[in-house]
């Protein structure tokens, strides 16, 4: 799952857990997800730096190289 | 073959200018051309004149007795070509200048984007929609210059996590449309990269030239992904930023469209957990509240039926209380029966000393039921015998 989709179900767990009828065990499933989607964005958003590439043509062929 | 003839800069210069000084077709002439470039110096306006294939240096001399025509304007000077000899230069030495029509660069502009408007090349129907978050993004720019330099700047700042490719181009001059082109054709097929980026900084009319061609224009329609243009400075603008999907108004501000802040994102995340933790013990709260309603419920309910239970108990003890008491009475009645029974047993009468006399079946009760002679029964504790009446009556 996508970090948009994450923080957007994490955003439907919220306005799930909001129903005055929500018994116990569905609640306590809703937040467990919840705590591990908010671990995997966390982790997704430390993720290793960005790389800034520059695109070399070397006999017709395209590739990304480390731009100095 | 080698003249061995030598002549000296300045004969050589003052021949050439006495070729041209003397060519009366390039004397007292009026050129039209789109001024391309205008300084104003001593007095004096240096400035060229182009068309489509080529360019000439003018000088306007008394400048200040004209209107300075703006860049890409059209006009019509008039004057005389000379060499200037101590520099070794050509220029058109111009008299006067005046506009003629629009420029050129310009009409060709509005005529183009006439075409490609009526085509639906700037239709908002077909502008894709920028990703929210961008992982990688395609540049197509200069690999020289402060452009790149600001895209990479700003993308390091608002989000580390973000990978730039630079698809490096020519952005002016010949050839420059068609390398740009064939960088948004690379990238539209490209799947490493979610959004593009067509940048270049600020320049003339003429530098921006690319950017308003059709091949350009062209590549953009075609483009398979998102494109954002950031050419120039924030007024200008060029076809590509109404084909665009997004016109950015400097380089800078592309990066800052198409990057997502990440420190935001972190917050978003934070924050959304914040909310789950309140709602989940809100959750909790209403559950145990309502299992402590069901057990209130259910202590109403037995305190309840135990009072339903005390109250049948009381009423049978009442009831109970009741017999007791009927039977009590009974008994008591029972006794006083007895003892009334006991008290008029003809046995205990006897013990007394009193006995029944019978005259046959009958009882005797006067002595004048009695005659002399009669013979009575009289009956005793322990038996009966008979008897005869042998006293007179008094």
């Amino acid at each position: 799952m996508k970090l948009e989709e994450k923080i957007v179900r994490m955003e439907e767990i919220s306005s799930l857990l909001e129903n005055p009828n929500l018994n116990i065990d569905e609640g306590v499933k809703l937040y467990d997800e919840g705590v591990v989607l908010a671990k995997d964005c966390l982790a997704q958003l430390q993720e290793v730096k960005g790389k800034i590439n520059i695109i070399k043509k070397d006999l017709e062929v395209y590739k990304e190289e480390t731009m100095e | 073959m080698l003249n061995n003839t030598y002549l000296s800069v300045t004969q050589i210069n003052s021949y050439i200018k006495a070729i041209f000084d003397a060519e009366v077709m390039l004397q007292n002439i009026c050129v039209f051309g789109e001024v391309s470039s205008y300084n104003v110096s001593g007095g004096n306006a240096y400035f060229n004149l182009k068309d489509e294939s080529g360019m000439i240096p003018c000088v306007l001399f008394g400048a200040n007795k004209f209107d300075a025509p703006k860049i890409g304007d059209m006009v019509l000077v008039s004057g005389s070509m000379n060499y200037y000899a101590k520099g070794g230069r050509l220029s058109f030495n111009a008299y006067s200048i005046m506009p003629y029509g629009r420029g050129l660069l310009y009409e060709k502009f509005l005529k183009l984007k006439a075409e490609l408007e009526e085509r639906g090349y700037f239709d908002i129907e077909r502008k894709k929609p920028i990703p929210d978050y961008v992982k990688r993004i395609g540049v197509v720019s200069s690999d020289t210059g402060a452009v790149i330099h600001d895209i990479i700047n700003v993308t390091t700042r608002r989000n580390d996590c973000v990978d730039i490719v630079l698809y490096p181009v020519k952005v002016q001059g010949v050839g420059a449309e068609q390398e740009i082109s064939a960088g948004i054709d690379f990238f539209s097929n490209y799947d490493k990269v979610d959004v593009i980026i067509v940048a270049r900084g600020g320049g003339s009319l003429e530098d921006l030239e690319p950017f308003n061609s059709e091949v350009v224009a062209n590549a953009v329609f075609r483009c398979k992904k998102p494109l954002v243009s950031a050419v120039g400075h924030e007024t200008d603008f060029t076809i590509i930023d109404f084909v665009a999907d997004l016109r950015a108004p400097t380089p800078s501000a592309a990066a800052e469209l198409v990057v997502w802040d990440k420190a935001l994102k972190v917050e978003k995340v934070y924050s959304e957990m914040h909310k789950i933790d309140n709602k989940f013990n809100l959750c909790i709260v209403n559950n145990t509240n309502k299992v402590l309603g069901l057990v209130e419920g259910y202590e109403r309910d037995v305190l309840r039926l135990l009072d339903k239970f005390k109250a049948k108990i009381e009423m049978s003890t009442l009831k109970l209380q009741n017999i007791d008491n009927l039977i009590n009475n009974k008994i008591n009645a029972v006794d006083r029966l007895d003892f009334n029974i006991r008290k008029l047993n003809p046995h205990n009468i006897a013990k007394m000393g009193y006995s029944k006399i019978l005259k046959g079946s009958s009882v005797v009760l006067s002595i004048n039921d009695l005659n002399h002679d009669d013979i009575v029964g009289l009956s005793l504790i322990d038996g009966t015998i008979k008897a005869k009446v042998c006293k007179e009556k008094k």
